[in-house]
């Protein structure tokens, strides 16, 4: 299996448009640099901002342009054929796929922190400290390390999801609709909280979303970017607890991919 | 050798379409600046609206909301046409309310609402409203004070500009001048002296092109001390 996992390395770093995604944190920096200077005051925020936005916008293109074509390809191009004549069994090709991607992904993240921190000391030599006070180097890298969380659980749906998919466009519609139901399920949660947002939601839709409030975690990834871009530390628990969720998906994820891709007539 | 004459076409087809584009550009009358604003239908669809756009950065949703106010002040002061002027100032201050609302700790959101919102457009009691709520979730004494001054100064609400006063300087960091300010504000002693020098100081902090309602008060401020000087 270690061998599966370097070989999915190596064939996701030999993409071209990996390389090219390996370099877009720089270009991207350098446009949160300018929509930083749009704003009067608090720079510091906006800047976090800005980057946790390229984070996003990173893991996304990962997501979907790197690891969904990557599974779709396995299924289109029928190369899981060609993996399973190694001496390794189903559940061993479903996880070292997984985690020769995440370490991909990893290296993509980790590339982002460097940009991020280089171009957060670079804003000392074009903004004066009082505008740029909220903005630290580690809290950036926590929201991207916390934003880089959530994106490995959405790799373990993209992998669910090719277990039992029949071609790459069911592999990409599905992942693509839990990725938006990630992105905006959490936020009407909270929103729903809003005195102004409850009235205009009929009764019976609301007291659904208020059960899912009930049941799921409060602390959305949404909350976690406003309090780190406003230089707020987040405690011990916090992050531990976002990441036990984060994981729980993955695992959970992870081992149903593998029931089904056992039982899956290849 | 024909690899090398097709390159070098390449930039001379590029300067032509330049200069055509620019002198299509000279031939054409210039645009007149046409107001859109956003379909309005409830305070709560837009929050949810909002949130579902900006999804897991509601920091970024509350830039692009300043982004919008920027903007849509800049129509409202280049704008001559009275019709337009009244659907412009609302939608201005919805953009207020969606940035505070999505990220209620943004200080830029405060600091325009002072200069724009209560200045600029006249809607003092939605920016006393803004500021109060602001003023509950920061621990700044800026936004309180900011907030008093206007109850004060525009709306004449001397109980409201006392207790958002008071609630100042119970946050950390206070300046000698809150308690002073709060003092003369309970004696109602604060006088046009005082509004006029505290306006120029605020005029001094923002950027030229939103000064220009904080500029007006002062000079309304200033011809009520000379009338009151004259008088006397």
């Amino acid at each position: 299996m270690k061998q599966l996992i370097f070989f999915t390395l190596q064939e996701v770093i030999n993409a071209r448009l990996f390389r090219l995604m390996l370099l877009a944190p720089m270009v991207l920096s350098l446009l949160a640099l300018t929509f930083t200077g749009l704003f009067m005051l608090d720079l510091g925020k906006v800047f976090v901002d800005s980057m946790f936005t390229t984070a996003h916008i990173l893991c996304f293109a990962f997501l979907m342009f790197m690891t969904v074509p990557f599974l779709a390809r396995d299924i289109e191009a029928r190369f899981t054929y060609v993996l399973l004549t190694l001496p390794i069994n189903r559940n061993q090709y479903l996880i070292g796929r997984f985690l020769g991607l995440t370490m991909a992904f990893l290296l993509l993240i980790s590339a982002l922190a460097v940009v991020s921190v280089l171009s957060l000391e670079l804003t000392q030599f074009i903004w004066d400290d009082l505008y740029m006070a909220s903005a630290n180097a580690g809290n950036i890298i926590l929201g991207i390390a916390l934003i880089s969380c959530q994106y490995l659980s959405l790799m373990a749906v993209a992998l669910f999801v090719f277990s039992w998919a029949t071609g790459p466009a069911e592999v990409l519609s599905f992942t693509f609709l839990i990725w938006l139901l990630s992105w905006i399920f959490p936020p009407v949660l909270t929103a729903m909280q809003d005195a102004d947002v409850a009235e205009t939601v009929p009764p019976l839709l609301q007291a659904f979303l208020e059960g899912c409030y009930q049941l799921l975690p409060h602390l959305t990834g949404g909350d976690i970017a406003n309090r780190l871009a406003h230089g707020a530390s987040l405690s011990g628990s916090d992050i531990s607890l976002y990441i036990a969720e984060h994981t729980a998906y993955t695992v959970i994820l992870l081992i149903l991919s593998t029931l089904l891709f056992r039982r899956r007539n290849l | 050798m024909k690899r090398i004459s097709q390159w070098a076409m390449l930039p001379v087809l590029l300067a032509v379409a330049i200069i055509s584009l620019a002198i299509a550009r000279q031939a054409q009358p210039p645009a007149e600046t046409s107001i859109i604003v956003k379909p309005y239908t409830s305070t709560g669809y837009d929050k949810l609206i909002r949130s579902m756009q900006a999804g897991m950065l509601p920091g970024l949703g509350a830039d692009l909301a300043t982004l919008e106010i920027f903007s849509g002040f800049y129509q409202f002061t280049h704008n001559s046409k009275e019709l337009s002027q009244q659907p412009l100032r609302e939608s201005i201050y919805r953009s207020f309310v969606i940035s505070q609302f999505l990220d209620p700790q943004f200080l830029d959101t405060y600091r325009l609402t002072e200069g724009i919102l209560a200045y600029g457009l006249n809607m003092p009691e939605q920016a006393v409203e803004l500021l109060e709520r602001g003023s509950q979730q920061l621990d700044h004494w800026e936004t309180p004070f900011m907030a008093s001054f206007i109850a004060y100064d525009q709306l004449h609400d001397l109980d409201r500009a006392i207790a958002l006063a008071q609630l100042a300087g119970e946050k950390s960091d206070v300046p000698p001048l809150i308690i002073g300010y709060t003092a003369r504000l309970i004696n109602n002693t604060l006088g046009t002296d005082f509004a006029i020098k505290y306006l120029e100081e605020r005029k001094r902090r923002l950027h030229k092109g939103y000064q220009q309602g904080i500029e007006k008060r002062i000079i309304k401020l200033k011809e009520t001390q000379n009338a009151i000087t004259s008088k006397s």
